[in-house]
C-alpha cells in the first residue's frame, strides 16, 4: 500500500503544478481505489504529457524554449559558416535571450503561482545572471567569475564561492545549454576542434594542460 | 463516474483519460465543479454545456438515422 502511494504520488507529479492543485487529490484517491496496472499507469503517463503540452508550467515552457533555441544554434553552424563578428553578435543576443526568458519565467512563476522557490530557481538557471546579480559581470575580453583556472575571482582576487547545484532535473538540464557551458556543445566551424568557440571561454581542459606541460 | 460511463457508453475510461476529458469540459465551460464532497468532487452541467450537448446529440441522431436509412437501402 505504501509503495502504491509512492507510485501514485510520482505519477501525479508528472502533471503540471496548476493541474495537480485542481484535480490531483481526487485523481489520487481514484488511483488508490483501483488496482494500479501497467495500462492504468500508461494511461496516466500519456495524459500527463498531453496536459503538459496543453497547459505547461512556465518554467517548463521556458526550459523547452531555451533547449530549442540552443539546439537551433548547434545545428545552424554545421550548415552555414559564420564570421567572428557574427558570432560575437550571436553571443550578445544569446545572453540577452537567456537572461530575458529565465527572468520573465521566474517572475511569472512567482507572481501567478506564488511559487517563490521554483520561480527563484528558474531565474537562477542562467549562469550569466548570477555574476550580474552579484555585480560582477564578465565581459568578452575579461572572463567572468568561475571561468579562470586559478579558482580566484579575477576582479577581486578572492576565492570563488562554490558553484550552486540546483536540485531539479530540468534546471540542471537547461543549465547545460546555457551560454556559459555552450563551448562544450557548440564549436565554430572556422576553428579547429579542441579550441573554444566563444572568445570569453578560455578554460583549457586538465588533460590539455598536462599535454602542454609535457610538450 | 467511471462505472456510469461504462454502463451507458460501454467504454471503460482510464483515470488519465477521464480527467483529461473533465479538464477539457471545465476549460470550455460546459461543466463546473459543485463544491467538495469529501475527496470526490461532483460536477454540474452548465447552460452552455446543455446547449452543446443537445446540438451534439441531435447531430448524432441525424447521423444515425441517415446511416440506418443507407444501410436499409443497401440490404434491400
Amino acid at each position: 500500500m505504501y509503495l502504491r502511494k509512492i507510485l501514485v504520488r510520482q505519477l501525479l507529479r508528472l502533471y503540471p503544478a496548476a493541474w495537480r492543485t485542481e484535480y490531483g487529490e481526487e485523481m489520487g484517491s481514484m488511483l488508490l481505489a483501483q488496482p494500479l496496472t501497467a495500462s492504468v499507469a500508461g494511461d496516466v503517463f500519456l495524459n500527463a504529457i498531453r496536459q503538459n503540452l496543453r497547459r505547461p508550467d512556465p518554467w517548463k515552457a521556458a526550459g523547452l524554449f531555451l533547449v530549442c533555441w540552443r539546439s537551433f544554434w548547434i545545428v545552424l553552424p554545421s550548415v552555414f559558416q559564420f564570421s567572428p563578428a557574427a558570432w560575437a553578435l550571436f553571443v550578445q543576443v544569446d545572453r540577452s535571450v537567456f537572461v530575458l526568458v529565465a527572468f520573465s519565467s521566474g517572475c511569472w512563476t512567482v507572481i501567478n503561482e506564488g511559487d517563490v522557490w521554483r520561480g527563484g530557481l528558474t531565474g537562477w538557471v542562467n549562469p550569466d545572471w548570477r555574476p550580474c546579480a552579484a555585480g560582477r559581470c564578465g565581459t568578452a575580453d575579461h572572463p567572468g567569475p568561475g571561468q579562470n583556472d586559478s579558482g580566484l575571482d579575477i576582479h577581486r582576487d578572492r576565492p570563488l564561492p562554490p558553484r550552486q547545484k540546483p536540485g531539479l532535473f530540468w534546471v540542471r538540464f537547461c543549465s547545460c545549454f546555457s551560454p556559459q557551458n555552450a563551448g562544450t556543445l557548440v564549436r565554430s566551424p572556422s576553428r579547429p576542434l579542441g579550441e573554444n568557440t566563444f572568445p570569453e571561454i578560455r578554460r583549457p581542459s586538465k588533460r590539455l594542460m598536462a599535454f602542454r606541460e609535457i610538450g | 463516474m467511471k462505472l456510469d460511463i461504462a454502463l451507458f457508453a460501454g467504454v471503460e475510461l482510464g483515470p488519465g483519460t477521464l480527467y483529461s476529458a473533465i479538464t477539457r469540459l471545465v476549460d470550455n465551460g460546459w461543466i463546473e465543479p459543485r463544491g467538495e464532497n469529501g475527496r470526490q468532487r461532483p460536477y454540474r452541467i452548465t447552460m452552455e454545456g446543455l446547449e452543446r450537448l443537445q446540438t451534439q446529440l441531435e447531430r448524432m441522431q441525424r447521423l444515425a438515422r441517415f446511416g440506418l436509412r443507407r444501410l436499409r437501402t443497401i440490404c434491400t
